[in-house]
């Protein structure tokens, strides 16, 4: 493709509604299919399957009439989606709603009257003559109106018509009438069987070549008389001949399929395009639209989808229908006939699913910016069902990997998040996560890194985070820092650094912001817990270490540590020592690096003092169990 | 009790609206017109009349404004003809709208620079206005003073704040994304502590939307991205109550009933718009832990997520991620 279409028009707000009813129609039609399946009625199964997709094109076709109803004059797309309203019905009847060798009369009638709507001009002709009506008769359009009745098969809005017309200027207006009331009609006559209705048939238009050849048409100014009588007659010339009025070849043969073989289905229809004269009266005004019908009534699905995504620009036809005609299991195509086609390269995927993931791929690049999320979802819904080869999820991935989570805020990211597990895709959602907690990170929101941290249970991130928050904490002596942890006691075991961090917040809390009268006796909890977290080998960090240590020197003299604490606390400095000497003879990166205290000096004042006020304890200590003993 | 439900009916919009709200004085003065504020990259909010005489849901938009710096994260009405909103680039609005001639006028605007605001409220008077950002501050704002006044709380939450609400003239409550609930005295902008903070113990999800008790300001609801609802009481420290559904969608939006503090509603990532009903067994005294709860969904139909709904009086709008909106009655509670 050397140009990349725009579907910018998807926002359209015409179009999102349209878009947005038809995803709840195909999602619709779907589920109930999922759980009709999983029922256990298997024969109503295959009678309900068929008429669930007639509902649901029906309900595409509603949407989009209604939108059609709604939509300004002047919306650029109107015309297209007038047209596609026309191709859709008419699809419906050939493909879905006929069968062989069912009639396809009264459907397409009624599409040729629907879409060539016949009662603006009626009314017209009606307001202009309201106060006249002995004139009416003389209307320009009066014949027209007639005939084009006539010719659609609306018979009483003919004979209303024909009412008008003086009686007693021309009397054969009275043996038209009659023969047009006692026209048979396909619906009315359905207990007929067709070969019954055939012969009524056959015995009416005999009366009306009898009209047509014996009958007097004086008083039948411009000869409409006659021209009904020979429509009747289903004279081919005639038809030919009202070329311009019908403006269109398929019109001029189903009015005439209408009055020559009435009874006709889809064999009869080709049979009269290939053989009969009506293509090639228009041959030299035929476009793509024209192909297109031509191609519908050839049951050609191939070329009907390819020139309808020509014509409408984007996929949104194809793909529904297609989808229609895959789940009743009509669809045909001619290059699955074709067994070469099996080993060629483009038709790996089926051809329903190569239109859905076209259509969504179209609506995923109207959705231009990552904000448009609820548009990019409509897509991921049709690409779900692109089940082979598990291409539909996929391409779900491949988006979703591309939405910059640095520029959206965190409720966008839960989102994002949220989606990408809902689909089962962990990975991505894992590497959401890593993207979301080194943001925050970044940006000192400890916070939500931590909530991302949490989510994804990310434990060597984990460890850094906790390193960073205790870092801080010992640099600003902030307690908010502190704090952070106080919700995720029970979720951050992976962690063994957010652990500690965990705990040293409850020290923290015990030893310093207790209220008096509790003060003790959390101090000897706080020191209890301390104790303990310095005999868990390598739970504290050893950067840490000295600082943890010279906590501890302003709590000794609070005649809280009892012996063994003591002892313990010795024992884990000599250990931190030992640990000490042999860094500095090995570093190991990441554990050389010590927090210290503002000068050297403060801190050998506080080694001193430690060891002083230790020593002085035990000695005191010491002292006192000998007394006692 | 439940089925005293007339049908449900829904008209789709040209947009995703992320939040409804009926414009009224209170949620229990019945009102006919509503405002939307738009979703994702549209920059509206629009107002909205209802004909409640007609038989059919038909609103017809009043007046739009499109000029929003962001699109729309909370609206909250101070009247029939006045609201405010907040929005994803950091602003809070102040509108005020002329129904009769269909005009919507911007009052006034704060902003804050490079944050999400998340979530705001204003305490009874209207002379104050509290929001909260992604970046973790705590904003007020004078709502009665000449000069645009706004300052903040000298205390930066390390984690993004979602949503805010008043319980007493001084006093709100916020929640975060660690599942938090923080109190705080609204008087002194040097606080450096919360009076008091709640969580609960082993769900630390972030909390997505709170609502309070009609009747006791002391009961706040939360959901949060579990699809856990969490009622407290602030006056206690212990651990409250909890609903949770069947899934774990996340809540979108939770609310209680306009008249009575017995019921609740939520609506959730999956479209269902959920009512949970505490029967009253005649104990006025009990709380939600002493009653049985029943719930239902009034959204069966709703595939798509629920992005926002409100009640007035007996109805209920909501709107969904498909350009729907519904409108629901929801009558005799009593």
């Amino acid at each position: 493709m050397d140009e990349i279409p725009s579907f910018k028009i998807f926002t359209d707000p015409s179009w999102r509604r349209i878009i947005s009813q038809s995803r709840e129609v195909f999602n619709d039609l779907h589920q109930n299919l999922e759980a009709n399946s999983q029922s256990e009625i298997i024969k109503t199964e295959t009678v309900n399957l068929s008429d669930q997709c007639l509902d649901a094109n029906q309900k595409y076709i509603d949407v989009i009439e209604n939108e059609l109803g709604i939509m300004n004059a002047d919306n650029e797309n109107k015309e297209k989606l007038q047209v596609m309203l026309q191709v859709w019905k008419l699809c419906q009847i050939i493909f879905i709603k006929s069968s062989p060798s069912g009639t396809l009369l009264t459907d397409l009638q009624e599409w040729y009257q629907t879409t060539n709507n016949i009662d603006p001009m009626v009314q017209a002709i009606f307001s202009s003559n309201s106060e006249n009506t002995e004139k009416l008769h003389l209307d320009d359009k009066y014949w027209i109106c007639i005939l084009l009745a006539v010719a659609q098969g609306r018979i009483d809005t003919g004979r209303h018509l024909l009412s008008f017309y003086p009686i007693d200027k021309a009397p054969v207006v009275r043996t038209i009438n009659e023969l047009l009331h006692t026209m048979p009609n396909l619906s009315t006559h359905s207990h007929l069987s067709l070969f019954e209705f055939k012969a009524k048939w056959e015995y009416w238009q005999k009366k009306c070549v009898q009209v047509l050849t014996s009958e007097n048409f004086e008083g039948d100014d411009n000869g409409g008389m006659q021209t009904i009588c020979k429509l009747l007659c289903a004279d081919e010339s005639t038809f030919l001949s009202l070329k311009l009025m019908f403006n269109n070849w398929y019109y001029m043969l189903i009015s005439y399929m209408s009055y020559a073989n009435p009874t006709f289905n889809i064999s009869d229809l080709h049979m009269s395009i290939e053989s009969g004269p009506f293509m090639k009266e228009f041959e030299n005004e035929l476009d793509e639209f024209d192909a297109i019908i031509l191609k519908i009534f050839e049951f050609d699905v191939d070329v009907i989808v390819n020139e309808c995504v020509k014509l409408f620009s984007n996929n949104f036809f194809s793909a529904h229908f297609l989808n229609i005609l895959h789940l009743t299991g009509k669809l045909q195509l001619k290059s699955e006939i074709d067994f070469g086609s099996a080993f060629r390269e483009e038709n790996r995927l089926p051809i329903q699913e190569q239109h859905l993931i076209e259509y969504s791929l179209q609506l995923l690049s109207a959705a231009w910016s990552p904000s448009l999320l609820s548009l990019n979802q409509t897509a991921f819904d049709y690409l779900l069902k692109c089940q082979m080869d598990e291409t539909g999820i996929e391409l779900i991935e491949t988006y979703l990997e591309r939405i910059p989570l640095t520029e959206i805020s965190q409720s966008e990211a839960n989102k994002v998040f949220y989606i990408a597990f809902q689909y089962g895709l962990h990975d991505l959602a894992f590497s959401i996560g890593r993207v979301m907690q080194m943001r925050a990170l970044k940006g000192r929101q400890y916070g939500d890194a931590l909530t991302w941290n949490a989510k994804i249970k990310d434990c060597s991130f984990g460890n850094i985070l906790a390193d960073k928050i205790m870092e801080e904490f010992f640099q600003s002596n902030d307690l908010k820092l502190l704090d952070l942890t106080e919700s995720l006691v029970k979720e951050i075991i992976y962690s063994d650094r957010l652990i500690f961090l965990n705990k040293y917040r409850e020290f923290y809390r015990l030893a310093y912001l207790s209220s008096k009268s509790e003060r003790t006796e959390n101090l000897k909890q706080a020191i209890d817990l301390l104790v303990h977290l310095l005999q868990v080998p390598n739970l504290i960090p050893f950067k840490f270490k000295k600082l943890v240590f010279f906590q501890l020197h302003d709590l000794i003299d609070q005649n809280v540590f009892n012996e063994d604490q003591l002892f313990n606390v010795l024992k884990s400095i000599q250990l931190y020592e030992n640990r000490r000497r042999f860094l500095a003879i090995r570093p190991i990166s990441g554990e050389v690096h010590e927090c210290s205290l503002e000068d050297e000096n403060s801190e050998e004042n506080k080694w001193k003092s430690l060891f002083e006020k230790l020593s002085g304890k035990i000695a005191e200590n010491f002292v006192q169990n000998k007394i006692e003993f | 009790m439940f089925d005293n439900l007339n049908k449900t009916e829904k008209i789709y919009l040209n947009f995703n609206a992320s939040k409804v709200r009926w414009l009224s004085e209170s949620k229990i003065t019945p009102s006919d017109y509503f405002c939307l504020g738009s979703a994702e990259n549209f920059k509206s909010v629009s107002i909205w009349k209802q004909n409640s005489t007609l038989d059919d849901f038909e609103p017809v938009i009043l007046s739009e404004y499109q000029n929003l710096d962001g699109y729309v994260t909370e609206i909250k009405s101070k009247s029939l003809e006045e609201f405010f909103l907040s929005t994803s680039n950091g602003s809070v609005y102040h509108f005020k709208c002329y129904h009769d001639e269909q005009r919507l006028i911007e009052l006034n605007k704060w902003s804050k620079a490079n944050d999400v605001v998340n979530g705001f409220d204003f305490n009874n008077d209207g002379e104050e206005l509290c929001f909260v950002t992604e970046n973790g501050t705590i904003n007020f704002i004078r709502l009665r003073s000449q000069i645009n006044n706004l300052n903040d709380l000298d205390y930066n939450e390390l984690c993004s704040l979602n949503s805010v609400l008043y319980l007493k003239h001084f006093e709100i409550a916020v929640s975060d994304s660690l599942g938090r609930i923080k109190i705080w005295d609204s008087r002194s902008r040097e606080n450096k502590k919360s009076c008091l903070s709640l969580f609960m113990e082993g769900e630390s999800s972030s909390i997505t939307c709170m609502a309070n008790d009609p009747n006791k300001k002391h009961i706040i609801a939360c959901g949060n991205l579990n699809g856990i609802i969490a009622i407290y009481d602030v006056r206690s420290n212990k651990r409250p109550f909890t609903l949770t559904h069947n899934h774990s969608e996340p809540i979108t939006e939770i609310g209680f009933h306009p008249f009575s503090g017995d019921s609740l509603f939520s609506s959730s990532f999956n479209g269902g718009l959920w009512s949970w009903n505490s029967s009253n067994r005649g104990e006025l005294k009990s709380g939600w832990e002493d009653r049985t709860v029943n719930f239902k969904n009034y959204l069966d139909s709703n595939r798509y997520t629920l992005n926002s709904f409100d009640l007035n009086n007996d109805k209920i709008l909501a709107v969904n991620n498909n350009l729907c909106l519904y409108k629901l009655k929801y009558q005799n509670l009593f």
